[in-house]
């Protein structure tokens, strides 16, 4: 099969074979049509191959028409079901959470200044009640070593050996001295006795309290 | 195929749309009557083998979904036509050891309708298929709704996302293309 030189024509057969040319135009390329063997070839080739591949599958055009209605109607109901969601939350839910909310805000707070209060440098450690004077050193329960502040990992309370306490006049209690009151023997037995510690508490340990009365510790 | 034209009593694609704005199921049931057997038909011609409805459906579905921001600026069926190539081409994609050309049989074997029995059984007919299927898929596409669509250069060009120039390139290229198969 050869090409006819007059492009311009060649363009428009398809349009002849759609019948898309308007009276004038029609009649023009029908005239070169007639006269152009190529394009008449051309012509002839392009309406089997319209033949040969119109034929198309089947599709369910009820089915598809069903199914873009569905999704409209899916798309619209989501976001009114979302909006129903937000409206339906009754008022009592709400002021409950408002009071929730509060209360974790009140407890963050209480929470953090207790942490900034004992992690301040100079903060003196919580006096630990030990036994009365009048009590007998040995039976005595063991004197605990306030947990130094700036010592994270190991800030547990650790036993140590009853140290010569100070008197509180008024009370009649004593406070502990520290670490600094312990012998040169007990400071290296306390080293290694946290050197073998195989873990480490996350958290201090609670606080021990004596109930002290005249009759002893209870 | 050319462009479904609606008769005097038929409403436009335009006014279709403006009823199915305005809450009328109805009008996309008549829109999809119009335009599904064109879609199937080029979908199929792209090598969709086994999943033309769904395709076409999608195509629909995704069409009438954001049909509220169809500003006209294009007809529907070269919007929908757009839909469907992407649609395609992303399955294509999909699918691993895809292959762009399809064989007659495959065509065949998809299609499944009687008319087509007749029309393979034609030898010359059976040439032609086959002939299209060692175009590019570019020329194919082009071929496809320029010879089965009708549609125009530009047309074809805002389907497959090119210049009415190049479009018009594709298709003679095509046709030299299936001359010399036909002539061998």
């Amino acid at each position: 099969m050869t090409d006819c030189p007059r492009g311009d024509m060649r363009d428009l057969l398809p349009d002849l074979v759609h019948e898309q040319l308007d009276a004038a135009t029609r009649a023009e390329v029908a005239r070169h049509v007639a006269s152009c063997a190529a394009c008449a070839e051309e012509l002839e080739l392009l309406r089997s191959m319209r033949r040969a591949l119109s034929p198309a599958p089947h599709v369910d055009v009820g089915r598809i028409a069903e199914a873009v209605v569905a999704s409209r109607v899916a798309a619209r109901d989501v976001p009114n079901v979302r909006r129903l969601a937000v409206r339906a939350a009754p008022r009592a839910d709400r002021r409950m959470a408002w009071r929730i909310a509060a209360a974790f805000v009140i407890a963050a707070a209480g929470a953090s200044g207790w942490v900034l209060v004992r992690g301040r440098p100079g903060t003196p450690t919580r006096p630990v009640a030990t036994a009365p004077s009048h009590v007998d050193s040995v039976t005595a329960p063991p004197t605990v070593v306030a947990a130094q502040p700036h010592s994270p990992r190991r800030s547990q309370a650790v036993t140590a050996a009853p140290a010569q306490p100070k008197m509180l006049a008024s009370t009649g209690l004593v406070m502990d001295g520290g670490v600094k009151d312990l012998s040169d023997g007990d400071v290296r037995m306390l080293l290694q006795s946290l050197d073998s510690l195989s873990t480490v508490p996350d958290a201090d340990p609670a606080p021990m309290s004596y109930q002290v009365d005249d009759g002893g510790v209870q | 195929m050319t462009e479904p034209k609606p008769t005097a009593d038929e409403p436009t694609d335009g006014a279709l749309i403006a009823q199915w704005r305005s809450g009328d199921q109805r009008a996309a049931t008549l829109l999809v009557e119009r335009h599904a057997t064109p879609l199937a038909r080029f979908v199929a011609g792209l090598g969709e083998r086994r999943e033309v409805e769904e395709v076409v459906q999608d195509t629909f579905v995704r069409a009438f979904a954001s049909l509220d921001g169809f500003r006209g600026e294009s007809s529907l069926r070269t919007w929908l036509f757009t839909i469907a190539r992407n649609l395609v081409r992303d399955r294509a994609r999909g699918r691993k050891g895809a292959r762009d050309v399809v064989s007659i049989e495959e065509w065949h074997a998809a299609t499944e309708h009687d008319a087509l029995d007749a029309a393979v059984a034609d030898e010359t007919e059976a040439q032609m298929r086959r002939a299209v299927e060692t175009l590019t898929p570019m020329q194919r596409e082009v071929f496809t709704l320029r010879v089965t669509e009708g549609m125009s250069y530009k047309e074809i060009a805002a389907v497959v996302s090119s210049t009415e120039g190049a479009a018009r390139v594709h298709y003679h290229n095509a046709m030299r293309a299936i001359k010399e198969f036909l002539d061998d």
